[in-house]
């Protein structure tokens, strides 16, 4: 019962923090300097065009207002209209979230593969040449800027080896003579769906090295927490009283120790998750990828407010959600977690 | 009941610290016998603790088992290989902690915790399983067991708790269980339950105990046999009531002396004068003979082996002569 | 006798004369992690190097921004140590001058947020109830955002600046210490010595003031080591972005922004920065695993 009670409270306290920071966001977006109307009608409209696109786009209404009648569309699935193209956000939404959704997902299951794992034999077999290497492998990572990184990639796999795509999710040769069924948004699975192979061997090289780039930085934290959790565990009475109770290496360290520290782990891969999503942002614009990265950075450059406050209401949304996510999660795996 | 179950001979283990050596044992003797009681008494850092992880062979980072042997079921463990040792412990030895809550898995419900143990050593299908669990947790007397297999440690009290880690090293019916100061965190009358609960194991499940504890009053009420430890060597040993009432080496007169007792009410408490020495340092001779009141020249060389009778044994010059 | 009540206590003297006991028995064994040692001597060149960049620089009017077209993109050699960049400028110069910028964001952003965030945390954890709850869901709501773009968005909304993107991280960072030191402030707050101050009528701030910043302010400094590191990676996108600091001056970030359009033909232009990041965000990291170890038993109630 104790655990129903700590779920319904979380769920209150992320709808809280969700209204929050929709309200921050809001704010933020109006302090970019310039006026949306201006942008929205062009520089050489006549200001009773200006006008009536004020009024149109709701911008002579108080800030809280606006902000009511935002959210209300927002629920509504209407996320407004980009001031510059006058196109309905939502339909871009469609395209760019998909493809930043792929490459954030499949970033994540290299992190899961080689950090969790690397985190656990650096820590069974501490201090050996595994652990070092593994260490070195962490700490360059971590301090690697992603967007240098991709750069390198580049530099390596596509200029000095031509082994792999320079950007974007399809070539245009497959664009054309195999074109890929829009079902889901996600290539990968679209292209399966659809019997594409061709089509998706072709998403698939272009989707090696982004996310090998995107996925370095929550490699390294993930080796470095789990191993760092894992230490902790092992010196506990408990793994002592483990092998006193004859259990062999499998079973103490991947079954009773791993789950005792995979909560912070779990906690490092949450964070991981929703900093992907933004450092997603660097990798799209290196190899041109049609995400959501860079349709905000595009947006903030070119001052495009709706498409700002959308967005990042969405990554917000997806961030409070996973972090809902990881405390239930937690509470499930640690008894002890709904008692506080 | 001619073999003992268990022999230690000379055992020494060095720890390598930054500040050098640090000889955790000198000289282990001990034998314990099938269905035994055995108390190893001594203060903290004497070495019992590590004298029972020794017996194991769990001997924790840094540390080296130096020489000597440890015969179990006339099978030296001492230089077996890991794959060895895991079939030994928990199936033929088995030890419970000091703490029952830090040594058990927060995470995973008792039931779950005897199943691995259970899985490991004594496969068997689920039902036969949870039957054995269900017995073994009656056998500690721990009430409503159908519950309990489905509890989480920090639900229990420590009484429990430490009930539960005994149904654990029980499981899979160890000849020996060694007891590392199992009620020192408990309250005193759980200790007392938890005592008997021991004493009564002893003679249902045939197992042998050893009591690694500091407190001479708990070796006194359950053991057969006690030895006496100090700086890493045993001083004497031999039947309870011999060596509590006709304590031969000096320190554990001294330490008998400096129990409280209810004769020595209103006088102050008689304190061992000194300190135990340092593990750094390597000892020549008697480790005692620093403090003790009636050190002798002779006392540099290692004290001979005694017998005051048959089965008490004093390591002390004072009584060399009766060296049978 | 004129000592403040609470100082009669046993314990209770001097929380602060008792840390800068500490802080040198860990310097000592600091001293000890070879590791630790090599960053922070090569953390300290870079400091240096920042600081006297103009004098150490060969080429320091280029550095400044001063263009060299006859000599653009040429690779490493003699004159030009690591070669020039798009206009011609001495790679070598733009780099020790690009370490400004990028120090500071990390020194700046790291040391505001632990003077902002820290007090805050030890007020929502010491005092509780409602100052708690409230301080607690604002920080909640600003850790929903995910850094890098909070901070992409305030930095837009400001302009672009070397200034505005350090107040922008800034914003994105404070959250952490807060939580770092509400938690440790929980725990610490259930100690006899700070019932007795109480029992003894010492006020709340006070307590905070003299006992729990002190204790707290260690894993507080162990986050800070690393997150200097971090400051800086993210200062760097930013101004990848084009939202820190403008060219021409120099800045790693900025010359990785023009760096990649000339990767085929110039590609010592794109190493070069990156790796500068890479090093010094390499050594902060390293100090601090160091000084984590060092402080082990603290860290790790924090973790």
């Amino acid at each position: 019962m104790a655990r129903v009670e700590y779920i319904i409270r979380r769920l209150l306290l992320a709808v809280l923090v969700l209204v929050g920071v929709s309200i921050i966001t809001f704010v933020i977006a109006r302090m970019i300097p310039s006026d949306p109307a201006a942008l929205y009608v062009g520089p050489r409209a006549k200001p009773e065009t200006r006008e009536a696109a004020r009024v149109k786009l709701g911008l002579d209404r108080p800030l809280y207002e606006q902000y009511l009648r935002y959210m209300g569309e927002v629920f509504r699935g209407d996320f407004g209209i980009s001031v510059r193209s006058h196109r309905p956000i939502i339909d871009d939404l469609k395209v760019f979230l998909p493809a930043t959704l792929e490459l954030v997902f499949v970033s994540m299951i290299i992190t899961v593969l080689i950090g969790i794992p690397l985190g656990v034999v650096s820590a069974a077999w501490k201090d050996s040449w595994v652990d070092q290497l593994s260490r070195i492998y962490a700490v360059i990572n971590v301090s690697m800027p992603v967007f240098w990184l991709a750069l390198l990639l580049q530099l390596l796999f596509v200029r000095q080896l031509g082994l792999l795509p320079i950007g974007s999710r399809v070539s245009r040769e497959i664009a054309i003579l195999a074109p890929i069924d829009h079902i889901t948004g996600f290539y990968l699975v679209d292209t399966l769906l659809s019997r594409n192979w061709s089509a998706f061997r072709d998403v698939l090289s272009h989707l090696v090295l982004p996310s090998i780039a995107l996925s370095s930085y929550a490699v390294g934290l993930s080796i470095r927490m789990t191993r760092a959790a894992m230490i902790e565990v092992l010196q506990q009475k408990y793994i002592t009283a483990a092998w006193a109770a004859g259990l062999t290496g499998r079973i103490v360290y991947f079954k009773l120790a791993l789950k005792n520290a995979i909560v912070p782990t779990l906690m490092v891969l949450g964070l991981s998750f929703v900093w992907q999503i933004s450092g997603a942002m660097l990798v799209e614009i290196i190899f041109m990828w049609p995400g959501l990265g860079t349709y905000l950075i595009k947006a903030i450059l070119t001052i495009d407010f709706p498409i700002v406050v959308s967005v990042t209401l969405i990554v917000a949304v997806f961030y409070v959600f996973t972090n809902l996510f990881l405390d239930l999660l937690q509470a499930m795996i640690d008894p002890r977690v709904s008692l506080q | 009941m001619d073999q003992p179950l268990v022999t230690v001979r000379d055992l020494r283990l060095h720890f390598r610290t930054y500040a050098g050596i640090v000889h955790a044992l000198n000289g282990i003797d001990l034998e314990i016998h099938e269905q035994d009681m055995l108390g190893l008494v001594g203060e903290t850092g004497c070495g019992k603790s590590m004298t029972g992880v020794c017996i194991l062979g769990l001997v924790p980072r840094g540390g080296e088992i130096v020489s000597g042997s440890v015969v179990f079921r006339g099978e030296e463990l001492l230089g077996k290989p890991k794959s060895y040792m895991q079939t030994i412990r928990g199936a033929k030895i088995a030890m419970i902690f000091q703490d029952p809550s830090a040594s058990l898995n927060p995470l995973f419900t008792i039931g779950q915790q005897l199943e691995t143990v259970m899985r490991r050593h004594q496969p068997a299908d689920k039902s036969q399983m949870r039957d054995r669990a269900l017995d073994l947790l009656k056998v500690v007397e721990l009430p409503d067991p159908a519950r309990i297999l489905k509890t989480y440690p920090h639900e229990l009290s420590g009484g429990m708790k430490q009930r539960a880690s005994i149904a654990i090293a029980l499981s899979c019916g160890a000849d020996l269980l060694i007891a590392d100061e199992p009620t020192t965190d408990l309250d005193v009358t759980v200790q007392a339950q938890i005592l008997d609960l021991l004493r009564r194991l002893r003679e249902t499940q045939g197992v042998a105990i050893l009591m690694i504890t500091h407190d001479l009053a708990v070796v006194a009420e359950t053991c057969q046999r006690v030895a006496v430890l100090y700086a890493g060597q045993v001083v004497e040993s031999g039947p309870v009531d011999e060596v509590l009432f006709e304590a031969k080496h000096p320190y554990t007169r001294a330490l008998l002396q400096a129990s409280p007792k209810r004769s020595s009410r209103g006088q102050p408490l008689q304190a061992i004068p000194g300190t135990v020495p340092s593990g750094l340092q390597v000892l020549e001779g008697c480790a005692f003979s620093p403090r003790c009141p009636h050190a002798m020249e002779v006392c540099v060389q290692p004290p001979p082996r005694a017998s005051v009778t048959a089965a008490h044994a004093v390591y002390c010059y004072l009584y060399a002569d009766s060296e049978e | 006798m004129n000592m403040p009540p609470e100082e009669r206590l046993e314990g209770a003297r001097g929380a602060w004369s008792t840390r800068f006991q500490e802080y040198r028995l860990m310097w000592r064994a600091l001293r000890r992690d070879r590791l630790a040692v090599i960053s922070l001597v090569i953390i300290l060149i870079f400091v240096l190097a920042a600081i006297f960049a103009s004098w150490l620089a060969p080429y320091p009017d280029q550095a400044m921004g001063k263009s060299n077209l006859s000599e653009r993109l040429s690779p490493p050699s003699r004159t030009h140590l690591l070669g020039t960049d798009d206009v011609g400028r001495d790679l070598l110069s733009r780099i020790l001058l690009g370490s400004r910028p990028s120090l500071s964001i990390g020194f700046f952003v790291v040391g505001l947020a632990m003077i902002i965030g820290t007090p805050l945390g030890a007020i929502a954890g010491y005092f509780g109830g409602w100052i708690d709850q409230a301080i607690m869901r604002i920080t909640d709501i600003f850790l929903s955002f995910p850094p890098l773009l909070l901070a992409i968005a305030i930095s837009a909304a400001l302009g672009p600046s070397l200034f505005n993107a350090m107040l922008s991280i800034t914003l994105t960072w404070w959250p952490w210490y807060t939580r770092l030191a509400r938690a440790q402030t929980v725990s610490l707050r259930e100690q006899t010595f700070i019932e007795a101050s109480r029992a003894i009528g010492v006020p709340g701030f006070t307590i905070i003031r003299r006992h729990i910043i002190p204790n707290v302010l260690t894993p507080a400094l162990v986050q800070a080591t690393m997150d200097i590191g971090s400051a800086l990676l993210m200062g760097a996108a930013l101004s990848f972005v084009g939202l820190g600091v403008q060219l021409p001056k120099a800045d790693w970030g900025n010359m990785l922004t023009v760096a990649r359009l000339y990767f085929n033909d110039g590609p010592w232009f794109a190493i070069f920065p990156g790796l500068a990041i890479l090093l010094v965000a390499m050594c902060f990291n390293l100090l601090g695993d160091g000084v984590r170890d060092v402080l082990d038993p603290q860290s790790r109630r924090v973790g």
